[in-house]
């Protein structure tokens, strides 16, 4: 059956005779679809299965031998990019399509396989020796390689986490986070390079027009990474001088991002922008107060947050009903 | 008694429902256009990040504002009392009526984070007064009570999928302390009367739902169904059983001490979650075959909790081969669509798309599949499994 209120539009002559016909025929025939849960499960036995397959060969080490768990990684990794480069549609600067299903996890497969015969023969036979820097490398340029040519963009962000490793970072949200390890003025600077890097990474694909959709990702973990790493900076070097350059920083980003994200109406960087942009305000406001050192200036600094807050409720609210109607996101 | 605009709900559904047909190519975007013309949307209902945000931002404007308020009274002597979060949280939901009437939120963060602080406040306060009553002591029964009026009353003026669930498991609450207090009857029968308890009140909401004004609450009533299912299955898990028995009578978990008719228990905790999911499928449900997967999760967890009958790698090897056999069979049998089941992905697009989540998830976890430095030594063979392992749970 179809929902009431498309007859009602019909007779009203809003909706064409075809397009009525053609909501009638989807609610007539409505079939369960149970693709997400059938994925799901799908997921969870590879997963379950490599881990135990894992496990098995790691605990069996002897019996094996590491030779050969080398070439069937190898082989593994060998015969995905060899199935993927048959299939591979001519590479475009636009967005390619992947031709089919499965192309991109049989990729994924092949990827991450490779990486993993990189790390694994550097492990046991120290083919660099300790120059670890050429180790990852060598890895990380082939993975944007990859994520150029056949176009996909969980490959890019393993090349972008690999850059950051290479520069001898972890740099995932999460770990940089919970690792918290911004204790000298060299890893911040790492840091910020990293960052910055991306974010001009990002702005480049936009402005020349290649590969544009990888945008999302260079600012995703480039905007991260900078606004940690200058607010790490503002308070490594508090009551330093350098600190307000940093606070400087911030605010100069936050302005890019803030008509970068309206121009592109993405309401995920505008949200992450604002806030923090406004942990930059309340860095500022909670300045201020310390310079007077009493009761009334804590009063006011706990007035000022609570009006910037809610000024800024309203302009979260004003900013999203202004780019409705774009994009959700 | 709601506390938003009917009409604009209703409308807010139709054109939900038009969205959906125009992605799958049944109307053309004019005509959608021509719907959304027809049945105006006034409600302020954003996407997901600026909700995310809005709520983060309430709260620390809220707890400011809560700050100032007290800062200017701090010398009064109420602020040792039970009298002032209740009139804090009574000040916050003032402010949140207002609000809903000037701005016609629609769940959009702020007036949940609102709803929250004040439900909070007034709840924290009640229960303060009631401990003060009870000569210092807790009262755990009242507690309940006072927390499921306060909940059901939030959840019926705001329809909010959060105060509805506390609604519910402080009703279950209720029940169990007041079993409790039976003695040692009501002790040796807790599992039975918790699963009388979650089957009448999933009855309840059943008949709730056919109400006309029913609509208003789609969203609450589910979440409010999923966990009554939930604490049905719970009531009879053995590994949940067994463990709140010997909470409640003071045993140690590692006695291992085995409960009487404990077969009975086994056979709630696998039967269940395959009764949810062959009764989801059957009446082509998606929230019951989900919970029914994920129970049946629970039901292994719970017996390996007991029974070691192989390594852990074996289990893994056997169960992933197992799952993907099975899962492949399935795709492959709904290759046509079989009683009226299928495969194809349901045309509503996932939104989700958007964001390139799994991109991101990919390089949370293949992270550590990667390169060498020197610091995780002997880590990189588990390397690719613990990455998989992360992104299933993601996902």
């Amino acid at each position: 059956m179809e929902p009431e209120f498309y007859r009602q539009l019909h007779e009203q002559g809003i909706i064409s005779d075809a397009s009525f016909e053609k909501v009638k025929h989807k609610h007539q025939n409505v079939l369960f679809s149970l693709h997400w849960e059938l994925k799901t499960i799908l997921y969870l036995g590879v997963t379950l299965l490599s881990g135990g397959l894992g496990t098995l060969i790691y605990k069996n080490i002897d019996t094996i031998g590491h030779q050969v768990i080398l070439a069937l990684i190898a082989l593994v990794s060998a015969s995905s990019f060899f199935y993927c480069s048959k299939h591979v549609l001519p590479f475009s600067k636009d967005k390619v399509a992947s031709p089919n299903t499965s192309f991109d996890y049989v990729l994924l497969l092949g990827a991450i396989t490779m990486v993993s015969f990189a790390g694994y023969i550097q492990y046991q036979y120290n083919i660099f020796g300790n120059n670890y820097g050429l180790a990852t490398l060598f890895p990380m340029l082939a993975l944007f390689y990859i994520a150029h040519r056949f176009d996909h963009l969980g490959i890019l962000s393993m090349a972008i986490v690999s850059l950051g490793l290479w520069m001898g970072l972890t740099v995932t949200p999460k770990k940089l986070l919970s690792y918290g390890t911004f204790n000298s003025q060299t890893i911040i600077g790492t840091y910020l390079t990293f960052g910055v890097l991306l974010l001009i990474a990002g702005f480049l694909t936009q402005r020349y027009d290649f590969k544009k959709h990888f945008k999302f990702s260079y600012h995703h973990y480039g905007v991260h990474v900078t606004y940690i790493a200058l607010y790490a900076g503002y308070f490594y070097n508090y009551q330093k001088g350098t600190d307000l350059l940093f606070l400087a920083g911030v605010i100069a980003l936050t302005a890019y991002l803030y008509f970068d994200s309206l121009k592109t109406l993405s309401y995920y960087f505008m949200v992450i922008t604002v806030l923090y942009g406004y942990f930059g305000v309340c860095c500022l406001i909670v300045r201020l107060c310390m310079l007077f050192q009493s009761g009334e200036a804590f009063s006011v600094g706990i007035l000022a947050f609570l009006l910037s807050g809610v000024g800024l409720i309203l302009l979260l609210i004003e900013l999203s009903k202004k780019m409705r109607g774009h994009d959700r996101f | 008694m709601i506390v938003f605009n009917k009409e604009w709900i209703d409308n807010l559904r139709i054109v939900k429902q038009a969205e959906k047909d125009q992605r799958s190519g049944c109307i053309t975007v004019d005509e959608l256009w021509l719907i959304r013309r027809q049945y105006p949307v006034g409600l302020y209902t954003p996407g997901v990040f600026t909700t995310i945000g809005l709520f983060i931002l309430t709260l620390f404007t809220i707890s400011m504002g809560a700050g100032f308020v007290t800062l200017l009274i701090a010398g009064a002597g109420v602020l040792d009392t039970f009298v002032w979060p209740l009139v804090l949280g009574i000040l916050v939901y003032i402010g949140l009526e207002l609000l809903m009437r000037e701005k016609s939120l629609f769940h959009s963060g702020s007036d949940n984070a609102l709803l929250y602080t004040s439900g909070g406040l007034v709840a924290g306060g009640l229960i303060w007064l009631v401990e003060d009553l009870n000569g210092h002591q807790s009262a755990l029964m009242a507690d309940a009570t006072i927390l499921f009026l306060i909940g059901g009353f939030l959840t019926l003026r705001f329809a909010d999928m959060l105060t509805g669930v506390i609604t519910c498991l402080s009703f279950f609450a209720v029940v169990f302390f007041g079993w409790q207090k039976v003695g040692s009857f009501g002790l040796a029968t807790m599992p039975f009367m918790m699963m009388l308890a979650a089957g009448a009140a999933y009855a309840l909401l059943l008949k709730l739902a056919k109400k006309t004004d029913a609509v208003y609450y789609e969203n609450c009533l589910l979440i409010m169904k999923i966990t009554c299912l939930v604490v049905l299955y719970a009531a009879g898990n053995y590994l949940v059983v067994n463990r709140l028995n010997n909470k409640l009578n003071n045993l140690d978990d590692a006695t291992n001490t085995s409960i009487p008719f404990g077969f009975i228990f086994w056979i709630w905790t696998f039967v269940v979650p395959i009764v949810y999911l062959y009764l989801g499928i059957i009446k082509k449900q998606t929230m019951p075959v989900r919970l029914g997967m994920l129970l049946i999760v629970a039901a292994i967890y719970s017996f390996r909790s007991y029974y070691h009958l192989l390594p852990l790698e074996v289990m893994l090897t056997i169960g992933g081969a197992l799952l993907l056999t099975v899962s492949f069979g399935i795709i492959r049998y709904l290759k046509t669509p079989k009683h009226g089941i299928t495969y194809q992905e349901p045309d509503d697009i996932n939104k989700w798309d958007n964001l390139r989540i799994e991109s991101l998830i990919i390089g949370e976890t293949a992270a550590h599949a990667h390169g060498s430095p020197p610091a995780d030594d002997g880590y990189h063979f588990g390397g690719g499994s613990a990455g998989g392992g992360g992104s299933s749970g993601g996902f």
